[in-house]
Order: C-alpha cells, then sequence, then structure tokens
C-alpha cells in the first residue's frame, strides 16, 4: 500500500509553535517496498512512524494512504484499519487475561465474530512462529519477554493489514528473539505487505530493506536505496548515524589496498563473497565459498550482526 | 492530546526562581488568605498590584503564564457565572425568564472573580517557578514539626515527589499505548457501552502493569543505593534563606500590612 509524505511538518507544540518534530519531510513508500528509517535519537522516527498510520496528523503538508489524505475523515479510517502499527515496546499494550482474547482484540473490534477472530488469531501466531495450541490460553504475562512481544505483533497482524509500521521492533531484545522478530518482517515483507522499518541498527537496514530514508533534525538527509544512502558516510557521520558493519570493514580493508569493483557491500555475506573474489585463485580455500556466489542471496537467513550498533539495551 | 501541563517548571534564574521554597510557599498561602480578605474594591488594588509584580519579578513570560492556569480558568468562569445568577439584590440590570442579573450580582461577580484568579495565578507562579523537588523539599520543612506527633513526613514527600516525578513517564507510555490500541479499532469513543469498557480495560491494564514495574525497578535502585526512611536522611540541596528571601519577605510583609490596615480601617 502506498504511503506519500507531501512537505509533512509537525510540532508538539501545536502548528506554528516550538521546535518541529518533522519539517517538510516528503518521501514516497512504494506498494510492497521494504523501508527501514534511520536517524539519531529525537531525529523524528517515531513522529514519522505515527503520521504514516494516522495515529497523528500533520500540521501542514498531506500524508497519503491509498490515495487518500489522512486529514480526511475517511482516509484517516481508512488507514488506521489497513495500516499495522506496531509501537516501541509492543509488549506493553497487552491487557487480555489470555493470549488468543489479546490477539483477537484487533479483529473484535473490526466487527468479527468470536470464531472468525479466533481463527485470525491462531493464524497470526502461527504467523509469528508460536504455537497457538500451546500458548492460545497462556497469560501473556507469563511469558518471556520476546514471547510477549510476538504475541503483540500478532495483535497487529491478526487485523491483516496491508502495511506495517513498526518503531525499533528489536530494541531491547537479546539476538536470538532480535533475530526472530526481523525473520517475522522479511516474512510479511515476503507476503506482500509494505513494511516500514525504524531501527538504530544499520546492520538490520542494510540486511533488509530496499529502501532507506535518514532524518535528522526532522529532515530528511537522505532517502534511496541502501547503497545509495550508504555510501554517504560522511554525511551519515556528521548526523550522528554510522555505516553498516560489512561497509565500515571494507572501507577499512580498502585502506589497506584492497579494492572492491562496483558497490560497496553492506552485509557480511557480500563483504564475504568481495573479499574471496579478491583472494582469488591464490588462495585455496576460497573456492569453497564460491559455488553461493549468486548476486544477492535474496533467500537466505538475515545475518544477525551485532558489533557496535546494538539497539537500546534495558527492557 | 499533545502535551499535559501539571505543575509544569520553567528554568529560570529570575528572584522569585531563586528564593528558598518555603518562603514562596508560605508568602503563596498567606497571599492567598489575604485575596479573600481585602476588602472590595479598593483592597483588591494592592492584591492586583502584588501579584503584577511578582509576574514581572519572574520573567516568566505571560504565554506561559496564561498556557499554565488556562484549565483553572473554568473555575473563574464558573464562580462569575453563579454569582451572576444566584445574587438576587439590588436593581436588575437584565432578564431572561427567571434568571435574573441584578448590579449588585455583576459587582459581586466581578470581586470574586479577581480574588479567583488572583488565587489561581498565585499558586501557578510558584509551581511555574519551583522544581517539583523544591516544593517537596519546601512542604516537608514546613510540616516537619509534625513529625514529632508521629506522622511519617519525610516518607510522605518522599512519595509525594516519586509520584510527580513519574507523571511525565506515563503518561508519555500511556499515550503510545493508547496509539497503538487506537491502531486496533479501539477508540474509546465509539461503539456500545460494553466494547467502550472494553477499550478502557485496554488502557487501564497496561498502565497499571508499567506502574508496577516502574516501581519495582526504582525501588531495587533506592536499595542498591542503600535507601532507609525515617528520621536522619539529610539533603542534598540544603534550603538555606538568602538575601533574595529576604527581600522577598519584606516586600510580601509589607504588602500583608497595607492589606490588614485597609481590612481593618473598614
Ligand atoms: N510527546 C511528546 N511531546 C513533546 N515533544 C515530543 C514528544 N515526542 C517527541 N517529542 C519531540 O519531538 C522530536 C522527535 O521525537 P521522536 O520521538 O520522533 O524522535 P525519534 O527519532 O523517534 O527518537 P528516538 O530514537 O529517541 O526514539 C524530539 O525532539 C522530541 O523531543
Ligand atoms: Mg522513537
Amino acid at each position: 500500500m502506498p504511503i506519500t509524505f507531501e512537505q509533512v511538518t509537525y510540532g508538539y507544540d501545536g502548528p506554528g509553535a516550538g521546535t518541529r518534530a518533522l519539517d517538510g519531510v516528503s518521501l514516497t513508500i512504494a506498494d510492497g517496498e521494504f523501508v527501514g528509517v534511520i536517524g539519531h535519537t529525537g531525529s523524528g522516527k517515531s513522529t514519522l512512524a505515527e503520521l504514516a498510520c494516522a495515529a497523528r496528523l500533520p500540521d501542514a503538508g498531506r500524508v497519503v494512504v491509498d490515495g487518500a489524505p489522512t486529514a480526511d475523515r475517511r482516509g484517516r479510517r481508512e488507514a488506521r484499519r489497513r495500516v499495522g502499527y506496531v509501537m516501541q515496546y509492543p509488549e506493553r499494550q497487552l491487557f487480555a487475561e489470555t493470549v488468543g482474547e489479546d490477539v483477537a482484540f484487533g479483529p473484535r473490534n473490526l466487527g468479527a465474530s468470536r470464531d472468525e477472530a479466533r481463527s485470525a488469531a491462531r493464524e497470526a501466531l502461527e504467523l509469528v512462529g508460536l504455537s497457538p495450541d500451546d500458548l492460545i490460553d497462556a497469560s501473556p504475562f507469563d511469558l518471556s519477554g520476546g514471547q510477549r512481544r510476538r504475541v503483540a505483533l500478532a495483535g497487529v497482524l491478526a487485523m491483516r493489514p496491508r502495511a506495517i509500521v513498526a518503531d525499533e521492533p528489536t530494541a531491547g531484545l537479546d539476538p536470538q528473539a532480535r533475530q526472530g522478530v526481523l525473520d517475522i518482517l522479511r516474512d510479511l515483507h515476503g507476503r506482500g505487505v509494505t513494511v516500514v522499518m525504524v531501527s538504530h541498527d544499520m546492520d538490520h537496514v542494510a540486511a533488509l530493506a530496499q529502501h532507506v530514508v535518514a532524518l535528522a533534525h526532522g529532515r530528511v538527509i537522505a532517502d534511496g536505496t541502501p547503497a545509495e544512502v550508504f555510501s554517504r558516510a560522511e554525511e551519515l557521520r556528521r548526523a550522528g548515524l554510522d555505516v553498516p558493519t560489512a561497509a565500515r570493514v571494507a572501507r577499512d580493508l580498502a585502506a589497506r589496498g584492497y579494492a572492491f569493483a562496483g558497490e560497496v557491500p553492506l552485509t557480511l555475506d557480500a563483504l564475504a563473497r568481495a573479499v574471496a573474489a579478491q583472494a582469488g585463485p591464490s588462495a585455496p580455500r576460497a573456492s569453497a565459498a564460491s559455488p553461493k556466489s549468486g548476486p544477492e542471496s535474496e533467500s537466505g537467513p538475515t545475518p544477525e550482526l551485532e558489533p557496535g550498533s546494538g539497539s537500546g539495551g534495558g527492557r | 492530546m499533545r502535551r499535559i501541563a501539571i505543575g509544569q517548571y520553567v528554568r529560570g534564574t529570575s528572584p522569585v526562581h531563586r528564593m528558598d521554597p518555603r518562603v514562596k510557599l508560605v508568602a503563596c498561602l498567606a497571599y492567598m488568605v489575604s485575596a479573600f480578605v481585602a476588602p472590595a474594591p479598593w483592597g483588591l488594588v494592592p492584591v492586583l498590584a502584588m501579584l503584577a509584580l511578582a509576574i514581572a519579578a519572574s520573567r516568566v513570560p505571560s504565554r506561559l503564564i496564561a498556557r499554565a492556569s488556562g484549565p483553572l480558568a473554568f473555575f473563574v468562569l464558573l464562580t462569575v457565572i453563579t454569582n451572576l445568577l444566584v445574587v438576587h439584590e439590588g436593581t436588575p440590570v437584565a432578564s431572561l425568564g427567571w434568571l435574573v442579573v441584578t448590579d449588585v450580582g455583576v459587582a459581586s461577580a466581578v470581586v470574586l472573580g479577581v480574588r479567583v484568579l488572583a488565587l489561581m495565578l498565585a499558586g501557578a507562579l510558584v509551581t511555574l517557578t519551583t522544581t517539583p523537588v523544591g516544593i517537596t523539599d519546601g512542604t516537608e520543612r514546613l510540616l516537619s514539626p509534625l513529625a514529632r506527633l508521629g506522622v511519617p513526613v519525610g516518607e510522605l514527600a518522599t512519595m509525594v515527589s516519586i509520584a510527580i516525578r513519574f507523571i511525565p513517564t506515563l503518561s508519555e507510555e500511556m499515550r503510545h499505548v493508547m496509539t497503538a490500541q487506537a491502531a486496533r479499532g479501539a477508540a474509546v469513543d465509539e461503539g456500545s457501552l460494553a466494547r467502550r469498557a472494553r477499550v478502557v480495560v485496554s488502557l487501564i491494564v497496561p498502565l497499571f502493569a508499567s506502574a508496577l514495574r516502574h516501581a519495582e525497578g526504582l525501588g531495587d535502585a533506592m536499595e542498591a543505593r542503600c535507601y532507609v526512611g525515617g528520621e536522619g536522611r539529610t539533603h542534598y540541596h540544603v534550603l538555606a534563606l538568602r538575601r533574595v528571601d529576604a527581600a522577598g519577605i519584606a516586600v510580601v510583609a509589607a504588602y500583608l500590612a497595607v492589606v490588614v490596615a485597609m481590612a481593618v480601617a473598614r
């Protein structure tokens, strides 16, 4: 579902007053795209996410979801129905006595019957990799942090959104749970759902996004493919952002004489392939890695990359 | 809902900001009483003059004062309207069916409106120029004589300051949960009564859950730093009277003398 921002301005102190959380933001999210939104703390990422799902309305400019501006009552209703919103720490939205009831809350609100809602809940739980039979009658408050996050995600997915906006969906999770959430988002994207993911982790963005939007002080400072955006390392650094680990390593290697033909590798897979290609015939073991040397392995598991760019701690 | 303004403190370095919270609290209380005992109409002149002086000395922009007292304007309006309609002495100046407004009614409505307004602005000025910590510390010190009677003044003050501290945190979290539930089709202002009740539950449970989570975290953090309540705790910010306080006390005392003199002279 396409979402466009046209010269959108938003301030928390009301129109025209105080500082602007978003200032003249224009961007287009195409149907079925996976978009990564990056930016320093306070740059306006969450504000952008809330505007995209019509939880907030712009002070000036327009947000258009599937052809209808969110400022119109009808457009707003449709946007809220079709765009799923996963807030930061979404497990905080859990409230029902059982997992099943909580996940079915959305469909019930949209008017589904008890049975329909229950089957939508089962389906959504399966989608997030939880076994409905084991968990549907459990209390959400008895689950682990990672499981709770999955249940909360299922609560959004049960409404069968055509687009999903997730605000730092991996924040505060351990690496394994983090990988699980990323896989869910990748899977959704594979099913044709438009995904907007706000993230502090450049490696996650590089691994998943087709389109990256970088914000600084409420303005868009870069908008394009990951390769385009991350090639502007200096600008990003000035905006308090980093480039993916692979790109950093590649840069250091380049400084020591490696030559990278074409695009800078953004994932460790791509980096490994590029390095292996350089090691070439002289290194006998390089050939072992080469059979998998197709262009961009779309299907492989997301490499979980940690160093340096952890996405927030705490709980 | 954009931002919740409860006891919003506006940073500043004015004499009013620098005054000891105890002095401000006592002065404010005395002023509030004086605003009601000052004889109308001339007694209101020093009342308003004192307020204007305090506001000017605080250097808080009038825009912020208006915003902080905005919600209270409702009470002022209510006072004025009740007075207009309830007082029946004097000559009628307007009537609508059984509603009669008299000249005495108008006069008393205006006078009472001014008194209530002065009261509220004085309160707003104290919260605008004093940090929440300052207010609780000041209150604790002022109430400390009650500790001899067995009232746990220190614990109460700590509780209040913690509660104030968590208002913005919880309201921010609440806002996110409201957004998230609204995105799941749960709006408080739609649907049948049963459904609305369910929506309220979907907000209240997360609120309690996060209040408990914060309480647990804070409890651990305080214990880890060896917090013990009870007697003998010292303060990081030691309250002490300084020159500004002496000046403030002098001004307020002079003002009170004027008002008392006017009240007695009548
Ligand atoms: N509820 C609010 N009331 C007032 N100002 C706010 C509110 N929420 C955000 N802001 C301000 O708006 C700006 C953008 O905030 P936003 O939450 O969108 O940033 P962010 O990029 O999501 O940051 P983070 O990475 O810390 O989550 C910040 O300057 C912030 O202080
Ligand atoms: Mg944010």
